[in-house]
């Protein structure tokens, strides 16, 4: 029946455009009918998927993938811009809930775990990478160009790109799963602290670039503009958490209306940079709950409500990604995948195993890491404009075809290893 | 920044005093509560806009342009779940009776008041029968806001509570409807073109609330319920910019044809309840964001149109309200506090400036803005002033 509400719905836009045209009138797509089924028919198709493996988000993303540009073309490239404020809000908006969804102080004992558990993450994954990058050349002719003279920027970057999980995933399966309320928080504080140890290096483009000249970079201007921007992110957070709190305190129901004109003002002003808002956000999300009981109880608010913002992330996201299949590259992302997926796993339980209370849940949750999605693909994005740095195109998409498998296998396995542990626990 | 500085300067002073001298008792204290909320995203709309930092680029404009479709539209479909067409039946006549005899009354009145005003301020012949016609609908609702006044005064009780918001309720109802049917003017060609236009955004807004009703049905959780109502919010608000329609007129329908439905009408209230006030703050800080004053047409309007429409008000309630429903000692408490403006205002408002970005809409929007700030506090002076008698 909802399907074919929503096959009406798209006949009648469709139907529109035609009247459009015949009453001499614009015939692009509103960007709100748009946005209105792109609401209606991800939910829908994402209920229609969900059961114990899959979770709703990847009926968003395939659907996501069937109308976008590389799909049936019906959200053409011109309304994915249309759409880049919404998709920016709904980004902001689930950067804040994970930062507000940080539960360090209840779960204290396990919190101890985490910074240990990202530090072998990324340790493995560099040494893998390190690994890689010496065979890949040798055993395919179309890897050759990983053996040149930015190897080491190679190896960083791809690390960088291969340490980032996603706590968009993370907190959208969360919210249709059961299992016990510690490993959900614990995945999440993982996923959400690396992301925000992550985002460090990125910050400021301007640092980077100048950091990668072919005339070498100065480096006392590079660290000073790396302060600057450093700073810049901890002001805009403790300006927009302090404010936040205090309309928390006086008008509670209004704070989302205050939460969305940051954005329009952060986003209409353009100097600053998409990682350090990211990273402001949260941390605005942390100072809002920190210490505060209508904090937790907003964000629970948000949370309960947030099912749009993750419908219109995923969708744009899924349909915005350029996944074009060159050939040659194919075995470096499989290899690539393997390698993440291997290093993740055996690094996760290797930690969780010494932790022997949740011992259980060690190899169900090894599998939870591999989501990847928007965080990354920022990351991607910032580093394929350095210049001077020969062959980056073919390494960025690689790492964007790699994004986009892990956006494609992550949720399930994370839904599947969620549906384990409560398994495990009922029996 | 002049006018931003300035405009903030007056509303600390303003707020001050009234904080200082007039806001004694817990009816005063909420309604000064409620002039802080809506003064913050007027004068942050003021500082963003063009009279301040001039953030607001045509291309970031296009981009908010969903979500401020989103708000114009959520106000005609919230009115609508409150008033399905059973609804309206099981009123009173009288009650029913009162309120087209209100809004007629107030509307005529307030449009010729508006029309001298617009005439003397020199603006074009179009602009004068527009802007007049959105002056009279935004200042012709019965704002519920003086329930924050009665819930706290002792005579107060909840059957008058009850009849009153049914009566604001009716005159938001008449008002969505007259600007749905007037609003067309502005872009038909011809009278054919123009009744086509109505009778075509009728029937989608009915079909669209029809679908949307049957996976209301379907949707067994809140969350899927909230889906389905965006969803409608936006495709009706998407269209309606899109052939030229009222987004309002064509929410309200949609909303009418689902709370008709009956299937558990209560709920799918309380989805869009949150979303209420920031609304209402969004469709403000929009006002403020193309702010133009008028050397003395802004005064006149604020000043001159509230008084009007104050004692219009007034005489309005003495003559047919109690005249058909209660007696008059009944109604005093409420007749002091009948100055704020209704919620559909700031919604009125930004649909000015959406159909015509000229000058004088931007002058009128902006004095609705301010006037519909100024309805609240003058409405603590007014309530402290009865207190005391």
């Amino acid at each position: 029946m909802s399907f074919l509400i929503i096959l009406i719905l798209t006949g009648l836009t469709v139907g529109s455009q035609y009247l459009s045209r015949y009453l001499n009138l614009p015939t692009d797509l509103n960007p709100s009918i748009l946005l209105g089924l792109i609401l209606v028919s991800g939910w829908v198709i994402g209920r229609s998927i969900k059961n114990k493996i899959l979770p709703m988000m990847t009926g968003f993303i395939l659907y996501g993938m069937l109308v976008g540009p590389e799909g049936l073309n019906l959200i053409t490239a011109s309304d994915l811009e249309s759409l880049e404020f919404i998709l920016f809000m709904a980004f902001m908006m689930i950067a804040f809930l994970a930062g507000g969804s940080l539960e360090l102080k209840t779960y204290m004992d396990f919190s101890k775990k985490i910074p240990l558990l990202i530090a072998v993450h990324f340790g493995g994954l560099l040494l893998g990478t390190v690994l890689l990058f010496l065979i890949l050349p040798v055993l395919f002719h179309s890897c050759v160009f990983l053996n040149g003279s930015h190897t080491a920027f190679y190896i960083l970057f791809t690390t960088l790109v291969l340490a980032s999980g996603s706590p968009a995933v993370v907190l959208s399966v969360n919210r249709g799963n059961v299992s016990p309320l510690r490993i959900k928080a614990f995945l999440l504080n993982t996923v959400t602290l690396a992301g925000m140890v992550l985002i460090i290096p990125f910050l400021g483009h301007g640092v980077l670039l100048q950091a990668m000249t072919p005339k070498g970079p100065g480096w006392v201007q590079t660290i000073q503009i790396f302060a600057l921007h450093f700073f810049s992110v901890i002001f805009v957070s403790v300006i927009i958490g302090l404010l936040l709190r205090f309309f928390l305190k006086h008008f509670r129901g209004e704070l989302i209306f205050f939460l969305v004109i940051f954005m329009i003002v952060l986003y209409g002003n353009g100097n600053i940079y998409m990682p350090e808002l990211m990273l402001s956000f949260m941390l605005a999300g942390i100072m809002v709950r920190h210490h505060s009981d209508p904090g937790k109880e907003f964000i629970k608010d948000i949370s309960r409500h947030s099912q749009p913002f993750f419908i219109v992330f995923f969708t744009l996201t899924a349909a915005g990604i350029r996944w074009s299949f060159i050939p040659s590259l194919i075995p470096i992302v499989i290899v690539l995948f393997m390698m993440r997926y291997t290093i993740l796993r055996f690094s996760t339980v290797h930690v969780l195993r010494r932790w022997r209370e949740e011992s259980y849940a060690a190899t169900p949750l090894s599998r939870g890491f591999v989501s990847q999605n928007g965080l990354t693909l920022c990351f991607i994005s910032i580093v394929s404009s350095f210049p001077g740095i020969s062959h980056l195109q073919e390494l960025c998409t690689v790492l964007t075809l790699l994004v986009f498998l892990n956006l494609l296998v992550g949720p399930p396995l994370l839904q599947r290893a969620l549906y384990r542990i409560k398994q495990f626990r009922e029996t | 920044m002049g006018t931003p500085f300035i405009l903030s300067i007056i509303f600390l002073l303003v707020l001050l005093f009234l904080r200082v001298f007039c806001v004694r008792i817990e009816a005063t204290r909420e309604i000064f509560r409620e002039l802080v909320i809506i003064s913050i995203p007027f004068i942050a709309g003021v500082y963003v806009g063009v009279s301040g930092l001039d953030l607001m680029t045509d291309a970031l404009t296009v981009q908010i342009l969903p979500l401020l479709e989103f708000c114009l539209g959520f106000q005609g479909l919230y009115w609508g779940l409150f008033f399905g067409f059973r609804d309206i039946r099981y009123f009173d006549v009288n009650v029913k009776r009162f309120a087209v005899l209100h809004f007629f009354f107030m509307f005529t009145g307030i449009l010729a008041a508006s029309y001298i005003l617009l005439y003397l301020a020199h603006f074009p012949a179009w602009e004068i029968l527009i802007g007049g016609i959105y002056l009279s609908l935004a200042l012709t609702q019965i704002s519920s806001a003086s329930l924050l006044f009665l819930k706290k005064f002792k005579k107060y009780s909840s059957s008058f509570a009850f009849l009153f918001k049914t009566v604001s309720g009716l005159s938001g109802l008449f008002t969505i409807i007259l600007f749905g049917i007037l609003s067309p003017m502005g872009i038909s060609s011809s009278m054919p073109h123009f009744i086509l236009n109505l009778v075509a955004q009728v029937l989608i807004a009915l079909i669209t609330g029809r679908l949307v009703y049957m996976g209301i049905k379907k949707a067994s959780q809140g969350e899927g319920m909230l889906i389905w109502l965006l969803s409608l919010l936006l495709i009706n608000s998407g269209m309606s910019y899109f052939f030229g329609f009222n987004p309002l007129l064509m929410n309200l329908v949609s909303g009418m044809a689902i709370s008709s439905g009956g299937f558990r009408k209560q709920q799918i209230q309380d989805t869009l309840k949150p979303l209420v006030r920031p609304v209402i703050l969004f469709l403000l800080f929009y006002t403020g964001l193309s702010l133009k004053l008028h050397p003395w047409l802004t005064p006149a309007v604020v000043a001159g149109l509230m008084l009007l429409r104050f004692i219009l008000n007034r005489w309005s309630f003495r003559r047919f309200f109690t005249k058909q429903i209660l007696q008059v000692e009944e109604i005093r408490p409420i007749l002091t506090s009948l100055i704020p403006l209704g919620v559909l205002t700031p919604a009125i408002a930004v649909h000015l400036h959406l159909i015509s970005s000229s000058a004088c809409s931007e002058i009128i929007s902006g004095c609705l803005g301010l006037a519909y700030i100024t309805g609240y506090a003058l409405m603590i002076l007014l309530v402290q002033w009865e207190v005391r008698r």
